[in-house]
């Protein structure tokens, strides 16, 4: 029995066992969180813009801000230090897409050149950076 | 940085997957540690060489030595 394993009174299990057990708090999680956000997606979806009343959209900015923070939470507190480094990496490419995408289509559509600027598209732009980065860091140590 | 993860690993006859399950990393970081593709920080380095029973010194060393 190492000192780690009796920290964490998992002591009778082998690592491989241990490694399982965490991948499935890890996983329960997630897919509990992305029911809860596809529920809340498909009822705001469903009701459509112009139409949700306001205390639904507070509702759902309240549950939003709770399911991402504790969701953060879990995620990170079984996870390691190269998912928190792929996540860190990840979110600085979408930061940076973001940060240079904004001022030069600002600047070109002033000039005339592109149509004015769509922060949804701008958001999905960061969005889709950041996954790609994370999906390229994955299969790097896979 | 270079270590000796692999043979350590070899010689108690663990698999990558064992010996992440002991310190508390995914698989995924054990082979990103054995392949030189990430460092560990100074706590993980600690774990490691505690659960091996050896030092840091006797698991990580420096890519190049200094005399």
């Amino acid at each position: 029995m190492t000192d780690i394993a009796a920290r964490n009174n998992t002591a009778s299990l082998s690592g491989e066992e241990r490694l399982r057990a965490r991948r499935r708090v890890v996983l329960a999680s997630a897919v509990i969180l992305s029911l809860i956000g596809s529920v809340m997606g498909f009822v705001t979806g469903f009701i459509g813009p112009g139409s949700m009343p306001a205390w639904l959209a507070i509702a759902s900015s309240v549950a939003s801000v709770i399911i991402v923070f504790s969701g953060s939470w879990i995620y990170f507190g079984n996870t390691d230090e190269l998912e928190l480094q792929d996540n860190l990496v990840s979110a600085a490419g979408g930061f940076a897409a973001y940060v240079l995408g904004y001022p030069i289509w600002t600047m070109l559509a002033i000039t005339g050149v592109a149509p004015r600027v769509d922060h949804t598209l701008l958001f999905l732009g960061m969005m889709m950076v950041a996954g790609l980065v994370y999906l390229m860091r994955k299969i790097s140590h896979a | 940085m270079r270590n000796r993860l692999r043979v350590l690993r070899a010689e108690r006859g663990w698999s990558q997957a064992e010996l992440a399950g002991r310190i508390r990393v995914s698989r995924q970081a054990v082979n990103a540690i054995e392949t030189g593709k990430h460092d560990p920080s100074l706590s993980l380095a600690f774990r490691i060489a505690e659960e091996f029973g050896l030092s840091v010194e006797q698991v990580f060393q420096p890519e190049t030595t200094h005399d």
